[in-house]
């Protein structure tokens, strides 16, 4: 079945071709969900909400762009809802916690679970932009208008983000040298 | 080096996590069920329409109530009006003295000019002449004579508006014509005895209840002809039901701030409950009732997540070696520790539920001296209609799922009554509120609220 039919499929209601979209894209829209939200639960809710969303308004879905890049825009702006209702997103963090001096990690060390690990432990404002921007390559202009920031607000978000995931790592690094 | 690489970007991009048991593509679709079959609830303008609908309802109703009752309520209700025991023979007796003994009577008839009335017959009936009018019209005059200074007395007697009220229904009852005719209680001469009803008065006893003043109890015993006690009431028959209108706000602190805490939350909530019920009178003091409330709960205030870790620390040193024979080289020297550093993180948190519920309310009216006070409890299962942002408790917060969830409150009050009319009183309610909303995994999150609220209620 070509996405073009599964998309009609979903339109017309059709049970079937309702499921084997749940099927195809609910594992992958639940990691997305789960690098945006603070918990397990709280990305399970947003992803059945996407997931209702998603049927909703596939009739608007145009074929522009694929239907999984779609779908996961659907997914991110509802968990960025989800998380601005926190109103905490872009706390600063003192840099004095991640106070480390060099870095010469290999990264293929970690695997992508543990990555998303250290992810997890990013703070809320850090880890949106770092998934928005290097996970599913908005610009920073796009980040501004999706969180309604300034790009100078989504960068240093951003270098921090890495900042902070550097010093993560290099801890790991130590541990294991 | 650049983290992530595309390597990681593909996998990350690509990666798939397992959900729980709790999420399914049933669940999905019966959430969206749920959302098309409540679309209508969910849009606030339903509210706004269904309120408008109400209250133009019960505006409708309530002007339809004082008109019917207008017409009822302003006449004197006399109980068991009959003329059982005026027997004729009895009658044409108290007749011929009374128009012997009464010249406004006589002057009446005479000025009417009537040439015959027939008082022998076993009903009362008069002469079909076309005087027959005047005669009823002096009549009319007589009575309404009697009936002010009656009146007056019970002006004197502190009755007030109830004394208007009492003159206006009578001078309407004259105009039952047949009635009084067969009352006949003019032609009685204790009935025009002043100084008996003066005693009458004193000894009746006011009939109230806890809205206020409904009417006095005459007893009228004395009176020669035996004529039934009745009463003077100023309204038929007083309604059981009522409607009530009330708004009620409260608050609620939650201060646990401390440092030595993991996690600590400091803030303020705040609800409000706009509630409409019918209610029943079971008439001993009792009262029960339904109707439709819509709530709003808000919180707000930060949390701070205090955290004990031992972050890695480099410290570098550049050492300079000197050997014999040798050039000068400079070594770094790498030393790292683990320091034990305090991380505190605070933020704001709020959040707000509005919810629609449907309460089942208890009221017991009673007094307090000579103040009059109502208690009140009420139950109201519902369901949320907007819910945003993060709950929190005294050490917990998490954000609130978006999907309607069930929701129970409750309500202790217990305040004065002021009655403004006889249909129409004030109440103040100082009262324990207990708000809650139900998690689909069967997680109560509760609050109790004290606060103040008024209420009005009318009886129809």
């Amino acid at each position: 079945m070509t996405e073009k039919e599964l998309v009609e499929g979903c339109i017309r209601e059709d049970r079937e071709c309702q499921r084997l979209l749940w099927e195809k894209y609910s594992k992958k829209l639940m990691a997305l969900c789960l690098r945006y939200c603070q918990n397990q639960e709280e990305a399970e809710d947003a992803l059945m909400e996407a997931f209702v969303k998603i049927y909703d308004k596939l009739g608007d879905f145009r074929f522009q762009s694929s239907l999984e890049t779609w779908m996961r825009r659907v997914a991110v702006n509802i968990s960025i809802n989800k998380i601005r209702a926190r109103k905490n997103i872009f706390k600063e963090i003192s840099e004095s916690e991640y106070e480390i001096g060099y870095s010469d990690f290999s990264f293929d060390r970690l695997n992508v679970d543990q990555i998303n690990q250290l992810i997890e432990k990013l703070p809320v404002g850090y880890r949106m932009v770092f998934n928005l921007y290097a996970v599913e390559g908005f610009s920073h202009k796009e980040i501004g208008e999706m969180l309604n920031i300034d790009e100078g607000t989504s960068r240093s978000q951003l270098a921090k983000s890495r900042k902070a995931l550097q010093a993560m790592l290099n801890g790991l690094n130590l541990g294991r040298a | 080096m650049e983290f992530p690489d595309e390597f990681f970007k593909d996998k990350l991009f690509n990666s798939e996590a397992e959900y729980s048991e709790n999420v399914s593509f049933e669940k999905v679709m019966d959430r969206r069920r749920k959302k098309r079959r409540f679309l209508f609830w969910w849009n606030p303008k339903t509210y706004a329409t269904m309120g408008v609908l109400f209250l133009g309802g019960l505006i409708a109703f309530v002007t339809n109530s004082f008109n019917g009752k207008s017409n009822n309520s302003d006449n004197v209700q006399v109980s068991n009006v009959n003329n059982r025991n005026s027997a004729p023979s009895k009658l044409n007796t108290v007749k011929t003295e009374l128009s012997k003994k009464n010249s406004i009577e006589k002057e009446a008839f005479a000025t009417s000019g009537i040439v015959k009335t027939d008082f022998n017959k076993s009903e009362l009936t008069f002469a079909k002449s076309t005087n027959e009018l005047k005669v009823k019209k002096a009549k009319r005059i007589k009575q309404a004579t009697y009936r002010s200074v009656l009146n007056q007395l019970v002006s004197e007697k502190s009755l007030n508006d109830q004394s208007t009220l009492t003159q206006s229904n009578i001078t309407n009852k004259v105009t039952e014509e047949p009635k009084f005719a067969k009352i006949s209680n003019w032609e009685n001469e204790d009935f025009y005895n002043l100084s008996k009803w003066n005693d009458r008065l004193n000894s009746a006893k006011p009939r109230q209840n806890y809205f206020g003043f409904e009417g006095l109890k005459l007893d009228m015993s004395d009176l020669e002809f035996e004529l039934p006690d009745f009463e003077v009431k100023f309204r038929n028959n007083p309604s059981k039901w009522f409607a009530e209108l009330s708004v009620i706000t409260g608050s609620n602190n939650t201060i646990v701030f401390k440092d030595d805490l993991p996690l600590s939350v400091l803030g303020t909530q705040y609800m409000a409950q706009y509630q409409m019920l019918i209610l029943k009178d079971f008439e001993n003091g009792s009262m029960f009732g339904a109707g439709i409330q819509f709530s709003e709960w808000v919180g707000n205030g930060r949390w701070q997540r205090t955290s004990n870790l031992m972050v890695p620390k480099v410290i570098t040193r550049k050492v300079l070696i000197s050997a014999p024979w040798q050039p000068k080289k400079y070594a770094v020297l790498s030393d790292t520790t683990y320091v034990p550093t305090t991380t505190v993180q605070t933020g704001v948190i709020d959040y707000k539920i509005d919810k629609v519920s449907f309460p089942f309310a208890y009221r017991f009216c009673t007094s307090i001296g000579k103040l009059p006070v109502r208690f009140g409890m009420h139950l109201s299962p519902g369901y949320t209609t907007f819910t945003e942002g993060v709950y929190f408790t005294q050490t917990d917060f998490r954000p609130i799922q978006s999907s309607s969830q069930m929701t129970v409150d409750g309500r202790l009050t217990l305040g004065p009554m002021f009655p403004i009319t006889k249909k129409w009183t004030f109440v103040m309610e100082p009262s324990l509120i207990y708000q809650s909303f139900i998690t689909p995994d069967n997680q109560v999150n509760g609050k109790f609220f004290t606060g103040l609220g008024v209420a009005i209620l009318h009886q129809f």
